[in-house]
């Protein structure tokens, strides 16, 4: 079959050609000349034309780099948005937040990102105490609500998600538990689930032990391990299992019901409870964001985290994540309860030693291996 | 015997040890940072009993999904290899699927097939089923890790290739019937494809992490990504000893199949390729072997499809919109297709080596070239990102980096492939070349290389479906642009696998499910791309 | 006195710390067909890989036409020793055509020679076919076509016949010789066949146990040779106690016998061959042969083209093979010796 052997060498090579044309990423010169530019084309990062660009908005060349250990689904609209709004092209490297901040410290003086965004306040503390994010401007760090405002200078916080108790509608509101500690009785046995390797589950036994001493949040997990606690990866698979009705209640995060809700339908039977009781099981957990020491764009990263606290975005997370937003003025969604309502206790989560105390806290529980 | 050298091999040698040098690198760099790190608390983890544990489900885990790996493999390579099954064109291609399914996607079919609510759990309901058994564990792993059947399939079938159809034709006509001729010289020479075979699946399985984690088994594995994902020093470094004592398995596992006879036969002859095998006819078994081929087809390949083709529908029934990750597609099959073809063609210069070098220089290679697979990929990234963050920041978040380090990652399982087949090459074939005036490397090209089709393809093959997989290397090391420079409007850098990465991670199924098929399309693709030899149903 | 065509002196080959080959010293002239004959493991493999460059001497030294390729400090690889190799598997490339596999060695493969080539081991018009379609013997002389168009200085054959069926074998080793002896080049034959040994080369040697026993012409190997193993690499023999009486006779069980010129000056072997025992009628014994008395026979085993025959004289017991006409019908007949026996150190 000489002729089908030539197709797919001339389907090889083409492929090849073309991979090869894409991938110099700088010694591209002869490739680029050979092409022909179509009128409409934007001119090029470098090229003299831009700098005659419009002088009112930002340069259109001008980019911002972004690293992200939020999801692309949850954060990509409101970068849109911003691109959209001040011509700047956001570039976002997407991953698991812990070797993100792995590779920013890597990289150092000479990383090309200018704003990490995490899911977590425990990475961003980290990040600070490596003395890899910038400070602040007050006004900035006040745009937030007072009750969420981070101590620790180098980043601010961008949303809240709160602790819950997601239940499977079989079970009426009276026999949920007023507080986590009735979790411990047998009556739960096997019907629980949650995710202890999460970072907002760790945020949440290190606020018990800041509010109770690790002595008693030991003994608290060692009763509800005692009840045989199913336990899975992420928040999604837990709220998922409520459903099903593998077990009858998970301690999650709040949204990821709502998400679930969106991809399963609205009949997907489970509800959150909010505890309300100033616990740690009432925690607001804050996804955040700062700005890379070594960026050079100071200036616009700064006006990304702007941005990200602006009216718009927040009002973006609220209505379509269904996250709490941190901004005075704009509301959560309706179905939420107000976040003030929920009474999340007062406590600083930015401290590393405190996540270490509560690994190991964890480990010797049995929670985690 | 130093001075039975001579110059070229010599300087072969030289260029043989840097690729291996280069496969060994994470390993390297793994081992300086144990020794830095054996006076800090972390060193507590080899006295820990849950080490202990985890050593042992490890193992369990590896040597079980390897033994029933090879155990269904065994008889798809036969019944697909020369025998009048109904489809076995289709199913010689077909079967070899499984193995784009990423362990991330098997773990989540697992669980919606025999979990509780799972499809099976629905069936059942009716009939008073309330709680499903425990599928979570060793057992649910287990499952999810024979999708990696394939890496058993593909060696052995090149090996069915290369076998002298005489030696069959002689038991036939000695007097045995299929199944004794099959027990008696079939079965013997495939002992080394099955050991090895066997070895790569072990390999994979102590080393993966998708199914381990969504299946709550304690593997080493497991316990290694958890405490590299903590913030805690003194847990990352443990994270260092535990991997080092991954790779101590892997050394007992390779050298455990070496001792059990890994030894690839040569070939009796060297004229053994041109020759067609006849059809061997089945008879009764015809149907039951046809259902067999199915049953794994069924589960290996329709079930992924038919579950996120489930996920599709509802999607689209609740109104949602779904995005085609063309760009992805387009990225995943271009990494896969030139990055196969740079690691073949980097590995064949070491396996040749192996097979036409001296006793030393194959042992070497067998060693180095395994042990670097069962790192996980992670221990392999963030390895690689500190190396080249120090010493090659010109290459860093660029395509060369991506295909450098998939080199290194997956060297070991071209080299695998490569090595195997060569094993089965009748020496006197180089020999001749020699005489008649050809230097090794002109020997390798113009005899050893041309006869190797299969060997090459198999390995193509293998290292096209890893590279597509790949998740931790392409999310960390990759750039943040595809074509920047180049492309006037260059699309982010993504591949197939972080697209159901970030998806799986929030559960948008359905806007995964096209991802997924596309993968399975993109494997398939490879499948039919694959150079291969299937001339021989032609006459001689 | 001309330059060897091949020279090996002194030369050593191991294989980690097994021997394969020792002491080995050996010139073979320009032209000649030479045999290296031994049992499986004897190490005439092991020195033909040596000669081809395949195998390194551990000690000693390899000339070619006087170029040393082989010795401690110089090693010359195989692919600039010149030197055509035939394979007992053939080692046809698979993927090449009959003409491609023809020109592989040339230079600049040229589709006349090529065809030239073919012709020459009478497989003209061959050249398109793949290996694969060809027959045993038809590989085997696209083998020796491939090895010849290499313009090579010395032919190496590594047992090229054994995988043929006798008649095939035996045309085929006489198409060969006369192909070799019209290129005049020199080649090495190995085999474990001592018919192909005897016929095939000018001259042979005789391999056992890694060592070269003896080389010489297939009649000095079948009529004197020094040692045991070198007279049974070629045939049957008979071995009797025995010494030395004078210069032309030595004493034996079977009273004095006739000496063989080439004899060892002492020793306590003689050696016959069984078709020099010659059974007649009483008082009948052929023209001279020496009788030796009345023999019984033991056995008698009619083998077609000859007699075997199991003997008992003077309380010894040999074996001799005759002519089927000449064989006893009798339970005893008279025996006589036919030329000389041989003395053996």
């Amino acid at each position: 079959m000489p002729h089908t052997r030539t197709l797919r060498a001339s389907l090889l090579v083409a492929a090849l050609a073309a991979f090869v044309g894409a991938a110099c990423d700088n010694g591209g010169t002869t490739t680029t000349a050979d092409t022909p530019r179509s009128a409409s084309d934007k001119p090029k990062a470098g090229d003299p034309k831009a700098k005659a660009g419009d002088e009112a908005k930002p340069a259109a060349d001008e980019t911002l780099t972004v690293y992200s250990g939020r999801k692309e689904n949850l954060v990509k609209p409101v970068f849109d948005m911003f691109e959209a709004e001040t011509g700047v092209k956001v570039r976002v490297k997407y991953g698991e937040t812990q070797p993100l901040a792995t590779a920013l410290i890597k990289e150092g003086e000479r990383t090309e990102a200018d704003v990490f965004v995490a899911q977590d306040a425990s990475t961003l503390g980290f990040l600070v105490s490596k003395d890899q994010l910038a400070d602040l401007p007050e006004d900035l760090r006040n745009r937030v609500v007072d009750d969420f405002r981070v101590k620790a200078n180098g980043w601010v916080p961008i949303t809240g998600r709160a602790r819950v108790l997601a239940y499977n509608t079989k079970l009426k509101p009276e026999e949920l538990p007023k507080s986590v500690d009735e979790l411990t009785d047998p009556k739960w046995k096997g019907r629980i689930g949650w995710p202890p390797e999460n970072a907002s589950y760790k945020s949440f036994v290190s606020a018990m032990v800041k509010l109770r001493g690790a002595e008693k949040t030991e003994a608290w997990l060692k009763g509800v391990q005692a009840n045989a606690p199913k336990t899975y990866p992420k928040n999604t698979p837990a709220v998922r299992a409520v459903g099903k009705g593998e077990i009858d209640v998970a301690l999650v995060n709040h949204y990821y019901l709502y998400r679930l809700k969106a991809e399963l339908g609205d009949d997907f039977p489970v509800k959150n409870h909010y505890f309300k009781d100033g616990s740690s099981a009432a925690l607001v957990n804050i996804s955040g964001a700062g700005i890379v020491k070594a960026s050079k764009k100071q200036e616009l990263a700064l006006k990304f985290l702007r941005f990200l606290l602006s009216d718009k975005a927040q009002q973006h997370f609220a209505e379509t994540n269904y996250e709490f937003p941190l901004v005075p003025g704009v509301k959560a969604k309706l179905d939420l309860p107000p976040i003030e309502e929920i009474k999340p206790p007062k406590v600083d989560l930015t401290a590393l030693d405190d996540l270490e105390a509560t690994e190991k806290l964890l480990r010797s529980a049995g929670v985690l291996p | 015997m130093p001075h039975h050298r001579d110059g070229y091999q010599t300087a072969l040698s030289g260029v043989g040890a840097l690729i291996l040098a280069v496969a060994v690198l994470p390993l390297l760099f793994l081992g300086v940072q144990g020794a830095t790190l054996l006076n800090t608390e972390a060193i507590e983890v080899f006295t820990r009993p849950d080490t202990g544990w985890a050593v042992l489900r490890t193992l369990s885990l590896g040597l079980g999904v390897a033994a029933l790996c090879v155990g269904i493999a065994l008889p798809l390579a036969w019944l697909t290899h020369s025998t009048d099954l109904p489809g076995r064109r289709f199913f010689q291609l077909g079967l070899n699927l499984p193995l784009a399914v990423p362990s991330y996607v098997s773990g989540f079919i697992v669980m919606a097939t025999l979990g509780h609510g799972g499809w099976l759990h629905e069936l059942l309901r009716p009939l008073g089923v309330e709680q499903m058994p425990e599928i979570r564990g060793g057992l649910g792993a287990t499952l999810a890790l024979l999708y990696s059947y394939p890496f058993a399939l593909i060696g052995l079938q090149a090996a069915l290739e290369s076998l002298d159809p005489r030696l069959w034709e002689a038991a036939r006509s000695l007097g045995c019937s299929p199944w004794r001729a099959w027990r008696t010289v079939v079965l013997p020479q495939l002992r080394a494809p099955l050991l090895s075979g066997g070895l790569l699946i072990a390999l994979y399985t102590v080393g993966d992490f998708g199914a381990v984690s969504l299946l709550r088994y304690k593997s080493l594995s497991y316990i290694i990504y958890l405490r590299q994902d903590s913030l805690s020093d003194a847990y990352r470094h443990e994270a260092v000893f535990l991997a080092l004592m991954l790779v101590v398995i892997a050394v007992g596992l390779v050298i455990g199949s070496e001792k059990a006879g890994g030894e690839v036969q040569q070939a009796l002859s060297a004229q053994s390729h041109g020759r067609p095998w006849p059809v061997v006819r089945l008879g009764r078994w015809r149907w039951p072997a046809f259902g067999l081929c199915c049953a794994v087809f069924g589960l290996g390949v329709a079930l992924p499809v038919g579950l996120v083709a489930w996920w599709l529908a509802r999607g689209l029934a609740l109104g949602h919109t779904i995005p085609l990750p063309t760009a992805a597609t387009l990225i995943t099959l271009l990494l896969g297709v030139v990055g196969a073809l740079l690691i073949v063609a980097v590995a064949a210069f070491p396996a040749l080596l192996s097979r036409f070098g001296d006793e030393a220089a194959s042992r070497r290679v067998r060693l180095t070239s395994h042990v670097g697979y069962a790192l996980p990929g992670i221990v392999v990234a963030l390895a690689l990102l500190s190396a080249v963050t120090a010493w090659a920041w010109p290459l860093y978040q660029t395509v060369q980096l991506l295909l450098i380090a998939y080199l290194i990652r997956f060297l070991p399982l071209a080299m695998h492939t490569l090595s195997e087949s060569l094993m089965r090459q009748s020496p006197s074939l180089y020999d001749a070349a020699r005489s008649l005036g050809c230097t090794p490397p002109r020997a390798w090209w113009r005899v050893i290389l041309p006869n190797s089709r299969a060997a090459l393809a198999a390995g193509w093959l293998a290292v096209f479906i890893a590279v597509i997989k790949e998740l931790p290397i392409t999310l960390l090391l990759g750039p943040i642009d595809f074509g920047e420079g180049i492309l006037e409007d260059p699309p982010r850098f993504e591949t197939l696998a972080t697209r159901i990465w970030t998806l799986t991670a929030d559960e948008y199924f359905s806007e995964v499910a096209p991802v997924v098929l596309l993968l399975l399309a993109t494997a398939t693709v490879g499948l039919l791309l694959r150079p291969d030899t299937q001339h021989r149903r032609g006459a001689p | 006195m001309t330059t060897p065509a091949i020279a090996l002196k002194e030369v050593e080959v191991r294989y980690g710390d097994v021997i394969a080959a020792r002491d080995i010293n050996l010139a073979i002239p320009p032209g000649e067909l030479h045999v290296l004959l031994g049992r499986s493991g004897s190490g005439k493999t092991t020195l033909l890989r040596a000669l081809a460059g395949f195998e390194r001497v551990y000690a000693g030294q390899i000339d070619l036409h006087g170029d040393t390729v082989d010795t401690r400090g110089r090693y010359l690889p195989p692919e600039r020793r010149r030197v055509g190799l035939v394979f007992q598997d053939y080692a046809l490339f698979p993927h090449l055509s009959v003409a491609g596999n023809v020109g592989f060695g040339m230079t600049s493969p040229d589709p006349a020679e090529v065809a030239r080539w073919l012709e020459r081991v009478g497989l003209a018009g061959y050249g398109g076919r793949p290996p694969s379609a060809l027959s045993g013997g038809e590989q085997q002389r696209v083998a020796l076509a491939r090895a010849l168009a290499s313009s090579p200085r010395l032919m190496l054959f590594d047992e090229p016949f054994s995988n043929l069926d006798p008649a095939l074998r035996s045309r085929l080793r006489l198409q060969t010789r006369e192909l070799l002896r019209q290129e005049q080049i020199t080649a090495v034959f190995v085999t474990h066949d001592a018919a192909e040994a005897l016929t095939l080369g000018d001259r042979l040697s005789v391999m056992h146990s890694s060592r070269l026993l003896q080389s010489g012409t297939a009649r000095q190997i079948y009529q004197t040779p020094r040692t045991r193993e070198v007279a049974l690499s070629v045939g049957a023999a008979l071995f009797l106690e025995g010494s030395r009486r004078d210069a032309n006779t030595a004493d034996s069980p079977l009273g004095p016998l006739p000496l063989h010129p080439d004899s060892a000056d002492r020793g306590a072997t003689l050696m016959l061959r069984p078709e020099q025992l010659v059974p007649h009628a009483p008082n009948a014994a052929p023209s001279g042969c020496l009788g030796l008395g009345e023999a019984r026979v033991v056995r008698s085993l009619y083998l077609g083209h000859q007699v075997s025959l199991e003997l008992e004289i003077h309380g010894v017991t040999l074996e001799a093979s005759v002519a089927p006409h000449e064989a006893p019908s009798s339970s005893s007949t008279h025996l006589a010796l036919r030329g000389q026996a041989l003395l053996m150190a």
